[in-house]
């Protein structure tokens, strides 16, 4: 058994879960606190519950308590069941950025102990995220998912795969319009030539409008179908609302019946731990896993760089936390 | 990290608090300890001669006494241990080394401790708390051992815990540092107290029962071992309760010690005379320990209520009790709406909803909506019918979230069967009674892994 305090050190860095959907993100971090409280309070945890070490009772000297096994509790006071368990859940201070709403699973990615100076790096970083969105034709309701009130029946037979394409490549078409503009250049500078030449033209900060930067069609079967996105600065509602407005935008109605964000940057499924995994076992697993995630060469994209002070480019570089960037963790 | 943000005035009630005022209160204390909890490592280069005074006099004078509020501890080799205790000892400092090797406190740790009263049969009962042993036998030899000798701190320490009650007289010594007249815990008193301290070694959290409010904690505090703690346990032996559920069950339920004694065998008669067998009566208090608090007419209102509300036989009312004996303490009215919510609003008949009671009573209990969200997954996704529930109907008691994931998985595999008269039959209680690593290999027959990547596209 290992001792307590030595696992609580080690849960400190970024990790990543699957949300599952019917929950908020609060109730996740909750769900992680609790269950971090429960597996540290399995192990040792106060000095008198380590194990000592027996000695062979020695002829020579007349020794009475050695043929008794060695104890380290003096004072009852100092004991498990009158100080309580050692850990209580608001002891983990776990944090996650960018969060889904609650009809929404997928990647999330959490922080636990001092692992939260990373989260404003990652913020910062403005990751793509990639989403499948599941539609249904058919339908409208009231806050476009299945579960609300329905205010609207139609027909969908006359749609096809070919035309909902077409649709989809009209909102990226739309979207990208205005990609140079939330990036805060002119489209026509040689600033927004050099933007456009190192990669992916990221918006200048967390409160622009959303950006999809690619909308396609990964399955189509009447009435259902399902998209693949991939946006920066959206959220939840915006792309159940996308799926109401392709619906009309096809003569028809469409109703949200599953947003899942597969992709968070370099947090991908593979990384994400499953419900029944949120121990601190695996949790601290996956700490190790994520460690490499969080490289400078993955935590600075190309604005962040322009953004970020030469001090702190400096320790990132070094490998150190970014200490310096005071941006706090998106909680939306 | 003791993050405990409970703040309960102990003393609340105590008035103008002196040490002296404590004894004579008799609030159970135990522990004179001259230098304060506080110092307990300085009092081993510090012990003089009033001390050694005060330790001969309870060895010589009280002996007895000391012998029996050391709660007759009956260690083995401890008697030959104290049998040479005039001989010089030395403990060497190597008594124990630290290791970087840990365990839980294993059985063997527990103590054989009789709890002996006057005219009445002796019970055993063991002490599962750990540390007793070292502390008995230092106790013992206290007179004799010279503490500046006595380098570990493990043995030299635990004198001032096992020096007995103390009488008026010994209370004039008293410490230079006084109790706390409130504290958040109990934690300031244990070490002080015999009552605090015994409950302690039978395995009662005190740390759980400081949650349960400010009032059983004063009285427990002010409780005195022999006289408020020990017939309670010989009561609870009696009945047949075993040891190492004594502290679980005095956790969760010390209020026990606020209730007349005789009310209590007045309410286990009842119950065997209501045709409960002794080891029924003893299993249930032992997972509800709060029966015994209720009186003989509402026990008797609450089994008559099952009876009737379900028209049950007297067989199978016992049967459900004992099966849930919550069901005793449960509201009455949560009962009656989720009768109705089998009855009315998912449609069970009233026979139907008798059998649901009688095979898991438990199902009565949970909350209504959650029921409903149940049974609508399993009525209108999974297609089950009525009588399908009803013939396995634990399955309310299981979450929707795991019915959901598995029945789903199963779709996906195309193995989503649950008609017996057909092959590849999934009954319900293979759907939800194993843990994934049997599971799904047994009734999905595929690995863990392709499940948990089935589980990412939820």
């Amino acid at each position: 058994m290992t001792w307590g305090p030595t696992l609580y050190r080690l849960l400190n860095g970024v990790f990543c879960v699957y949300k599952p959907k019917g929950v908020h993100c609060n109730s996740v971090v909750e769900h992680i606190q609790r269950n971090l409280a429960k597996d540290l309070n399995g192990h040792p945890c106060y000095p008198y519950e380590r194990k000592m070490r027996e000695i062979e009772p020695n002829p020579n000297v007349k020794t009475p308590s050695v043929t008794t096994e060695p104890r380290t509790l003096t004072t009852l006071s100092d004991h498990k069941l009158v100080l309580g368990e050692r850990y209580i859940p608001p002891d983990f201070r776990v944090h996650f950025v960018t969060g889904l709403n609650k009809h929404s699973s997928g990647v999330l990615v959490c922080s636990v102990g001092s692992g939260r100076e990373y989260l404003s790096a990652i913020k910062m970083a403005r990751y793509l995220r990639v989403y499948h969105v599941r539609g249904k034709f058919g339908w409208a309701t009231d806050n476009f998912s299945p579960k609300g009130k329905i205010m609207n029946r139609s027909t969908y037979h006359h749609v096809k795969k070919s035309i909902l394409d077409k649709v989809c490549a009209t909102v990226q078409a739309g979207h990208q319009r205005f990609m140079f503009d939330y990036a805060g250049v002119t489209q026509d500078s040689q600033e927004a030539y050099e933007l456009a030449a190192a990669g992916i033209v990221r918006p200048e900060h967390s409160d622009t409008p959303p950006m999809i930067y690619g909308c396609h069609v990964i399955d189509f079967s009447l009435p259902d179908f399902t998209l693949e996105i991939h946006s920066i600065n959206e959220t939840q509602n915006y792309l159940m609302k996308l799926i109401h407005e392709i619906g009309l935008e096809l003569r028809s109605t469409a109703i949200c019946t599953q947003v899942r964000r597969i992709r968070y940057g370099h947090f991908t499924l593979e990384h994400a731990l499953l419900c029944k995994h949120w121990t601190a076992q695996e949790i601290i697993r996956n700490i190790a896993t994520c460690k490499h995630l969080l490289t400078p060469n993955r935590l600075l994209t190309d604005l962040s760089i322009t953004e970020a002070e030469g001090d702190v480019l400096q320790q990132l570089a070094d490998g150190q936390k970014p200490l310096l960037i005071k941006q706090g963790p998106d909680k939306s | 990290m003791f993050s405990k943000h409970i703040a309960v005035n102990l003393f609340s009630r105590a008035g103008p608090l002196t040490f002296k005022n404590l004894v004579e209160r008799r609030w159970g204390l135990v522990a004179v300890h001259r230098y304060g909890a506080a110092s307990p490592n300085g009092n081993t280069k510090t012990k003089d001669k009033d001390e050694s005074q005060i330790l001969r006099q309870t060895s010589g004078e009280n002996n007895a006494d000391a012998l029996e509020l050391m709660q007759n501890v009956s260690v083995t080799g401890a008697t030959k241990i104290v049998e040479k205790h005039n001989e010089h000892i030395n403990v060497e400092s190597n008594f124990c080394e630290e290791k970087r090797e840990f365990s839980k406190a294993t059985s063997e740790d527990s103590e054989t401790v009789e709890l002996a009263v006057p005219g009445e049969k002796k019970v055993q009962t063991r002490f599962v708390n750990s540390n007793f042993r070292t502390m008995s036998i230092t106790a013992e030899l206290g007179a004799s051992v010279k503490p500046q000798k006595l380098l570990n701190r493990h043995v030299s320490d635990s004198h001032h815990l096992i020096v007995p009650r103390v009488d008026s007289d010994l209370a004039k010594h008293e410490t230079s540092t006084p109790l706390p007249t409130s504290a958040y815990n109990f934690a300031a008193y244990v070490d002080h107290s015999e009552t605090l301290s015994s409950l302690v070694k039978l395995g009662v959290d005190l740390s759980t029962i400081e949650h349960k409010g400010r009032e059983i904690c004063d009285f427990i505090l002010k409780m005195d071992f022999n006289k408020d703690v020990r017939p309670y346990i010989l009561f609870y032996k009696q009945i047949g309760v075993t040891d190492d559920k004594l502290g679980k069950i005095i956790t969760k339920c010390p209020y026990i010690f606020q209730q007349e004694l005789e009310n209590l065998q007045v309410r286990i008669n009842y119950l065997k005379s209501k045709k409960f067998t002794s080891e029924n009566v003893t299993e249930m208090v032992m997972r509800k320990p709060h029966i015994l608090l209720m009186s003989t007419e509402r026990l008797d209102a609450k089994l008559g209520f099952y009876q009737k509300e379900f028209k049950l036989t007297g067989h199978e009312v016992r049967a459900a009790i004992v099966k849930y004996p919550k069901l005793i303490i449960f509201n009455k009215d949560d009962i009656i709406e989720n009768k109705f919510n089998f009855h009315e609003l998912m449609g069970f008949s009233d026979e139907q909803v008798k059998r649901i009671f009688v095979s898991s009573p438990r199902a009565l209990t949970e909350s209504g909506h959650q029921l409903l969200a149940r049974f609508d997954f399993l009525h209108n996704t999974m297609g089950l019918s009525h009588e399908a529930l009803v013939q396995w109907s634990q399955i309310f008691m299981c979450r929707v979230h795991i019915l959901e994931q598995r029945h789903r998985y199963l779709v996906s595999l195309g193995r989503a069967q649950y008609d017996p008269k057909k092959e590849n039959y999934v009954s319900l209680h293979a759907l939800v009674s194993k843990l994934d690593a049997d599971w799904c290999p047994d009734v999905a027959k595929t690995s863990v892994a392709q499940f948990n990547e089935f589980l990412k596209t939820l």
